[in-house]
């Protein structure tokens, strides 16, 4: 297939995944659904670090943009994620439509892929804003702030590949289960949320837990994240982008593979079409 | 037998169904492990890590344990109560239940308690487990004034859980994405991971108008920080006010919108 046709299907995916995200409501009703679960979830998270300080009465500002950076970043991961990961289960179980899918973007793994771009853009946006929100929130405000725009952008792009291939591997599983694909999704970025520097650093985790944490990617993506936001963040950031480099090249292999494999093992059995009402 | 009689036993029977299949759905195989105890407890753990790496106080370990095995039943009245005509017209089992002649009321009272029981169990073995990882202390003889919170609690919950429900049978999926959409909000308000004082004073009051911060705060101060029956009235007043107005809204609002879902041919309407 041409590069321009390839192009013009994932664009006509993105927008399936669009409608499919949004026409449910007016467009000012999904802009404040969008914004709404991220904006929760970062105060949820940000009166951790409010209670810590109100209880015990010391303001930490590192605590503060540890906690905050770690919850805005995430939603990048997370909601990237779950576009990938829904897709199987919804459209076998929810609406019998992945066949039909199958047949008209003849590339299951590049589906997957494209259906996410528009959540992980969604991610984008709301990690940036939550950023700045939370800042505000504990008081250190945007102007706390170093940006290295590269970095970030780069750390985005390489963000979408290692967690959209990691999706896409848990995917492939899910092509054979009705019940356990969405409780591989939440499992998956629970994980990521657990093991993942998010909030709060990898070295409070008991021993046996550290190698699942510096096998994944996450713990060096949010450092970096975190490098590129506040400059003097004070990380080695050219040995974490190796490893972080490193890592991404293969979960991206292993998901090639992997995906591979699944989907003809899948249509084999016919699993395409095979609801299981769970 | 007279039509008010004979709907009962219908509805009686349909909420026994009900909460057979949801009891016997929900356990037999041991996949909730994993979607109800181990991802719940991925996320306390993230949040007590979190705690401890800046050094707050242990009591706050307890605080966490009980928020987040309560926020299982919020999730259990949106997810499991709130959605469940939803899940039901898609699947076309709506459209036999109203076939049937008996009232829907019995289809939410079978998932209601079939709900509860399985998300107590759950709930225990978040605690449990939490316990034994991270060593949380709880005082055992405040156990008969946790109980009596807790079980006004539920009885609010899910009246309000029944509610949704009546909401949801006319709007399908957006009525999904309001379940999406209700999640982080309740589990901020209802001070999950920490107690409500930490809010402002407006904050606090607009917190109190949900029968789960209540719940949390009530379960929490006894068996975390010791408080008896007596010292517990507020929260029990509270709660046994907003359990007879969420139980009433639910039978009036699940009357009114089953008479409007009859009348605009939403009871079989899919992917609405």
């Amino acid at each position: 297939m041409g590069v321009r046709p390839w192009f013009r299907r994932v664009y006509a995916v993105m927008w399936l995944s669009w409608q499919e995200m949004s026409n449910w409501t007016r467009p000012y009703v999904f802009a404040a659904y969008l914004l709404m679960r991220p904006m929760f979830s970062l105060l949820l998270y940000a009166y951790i670090y409010i209670a810590f300080a109100v209880t015990s009465g010391v303001a930490d500002e590192r605590a503060a943009f540890y906690l905050i950076s770690g919850v805005a970043m995430y939603n990048f991961v997370g909601e990237g994620m779950y576009g990938v990961l829904w897709v199987i289960h919804e459209e076998r179980e929810h609406y019998g439509i992945l066949k039909y899918n199958y047949i008209s973007f003849p590339n299951l793994r590049d589906y997957l892929l494209a259906r996410a771009a528009v959540y992980y853009v969604a991610g984008a946006i709301t990690s940036l804003a939550t950023l700045v929100v939370g800042l505000w929130l504990v008081g250190l405000g945007p102007l706390y702030l170093s940006p290295n725009p590269a970095l970030i952008a780069l750390l985005y792009a390489m963000g979408f590949l290692w967690s959209g291939f990691l999706a896409v591997m848990a995917s492939g599983t899910s092509l054979f289960s009705a019940e356990y694909g969405p409780v591989m999704a939440e499992a998956l970025a629970g994980l990521l949320f657990l093991l993942g520097n998010v909030i709060f650093p990898v070295e409070m985790l008991p021993w046996w837990l550290r190698p699942l944490a510096d096998a994944l990617p996450m713990a060096d993506w949010m450092e970096l994240m975190r490098a590129s936001l506040l400059a003097a963040y004070g990380v080695d950031v050219p040995a974490r982008l190796a490893s972080l480099a490193a890592k991404t090249a293969v979960i991206v292999c292993a998901g090639v593979a992997f995906f591979e494999l699944a989907d003809r093992k899948a249509r084999e059995g016919g699993l395409l079409e095979a609801s299981f009402h769970h | 037998m007279s039509g008010s009689r004979e709907a009962l036993r219908r509805g009686l029977k349909l909420a026994v169904a009900r909460c057979y299949v949801r009891v016997k759905g929900g356990n037999r195989e041991p996949s909730w492990l994993v979607w109800e105890v181990f991802l719940p407890l991925l996320m306390i753990s993230s949040v007590i890590y979190s705690y401890r790496s800046m050094g707050a106080p242990e009591e706050f370990v307890g605080f966490v344990i009980i928020g987040g095995a309560m926020m299982s039943f919020w999730l259990n009245v949106t997810w499991g109560m709130g959605s469940m005509f939803y899940w039901e017209k898609e699947k076309g089992n709506l459209e036999l239940v109203v076939a049937s002649g008996a009232p829907l009321s019995g289809l939410l009272l079978g998932m209601a308690l079939g709900g509860m029981f399985n998300t107590s169990i759950r709930a225990a073995a978040i605690v449990l487990l939490g316990t034994l990882i991270f060593g949380a202390r709880f005082d055992a003889s405040r156990i008969p004034s946790a109980l009596a919170v807790f079980t006004l609690t539920m009885a609010a919950l899910y009246g309000l859980g029944m509610a949704l429900a009546s909401i949801y049978l006319m709007y399908a999926r957006s009525g999904w994405r309001l379940s999406e959409a209700l999640e982080e909000p309740m589990m901020f308000l209802s001070g999950m991971y920490y107690p409500i004082s930490v809010f402002p004073r407006l904050m606090q009051l607009v917190a109190c108008l949900f029968p789960l911060t209540i719940g949390i705060d009530g379960v929490r101060r006894s068996l975390v920080l010791g408080a008896g029956i007596y010292e517990l009235s507020g929260h029990i007043i509270a709660l046994s006010a907003m359990a007879a107005v969420s139980i009433y809204a639910a039978i009036w609002l699940l009357r009114r919108m089953e008479r409007v879902a009859r009348r605009e041919g939403r009871l079989v309407l899919r992917w609405a």
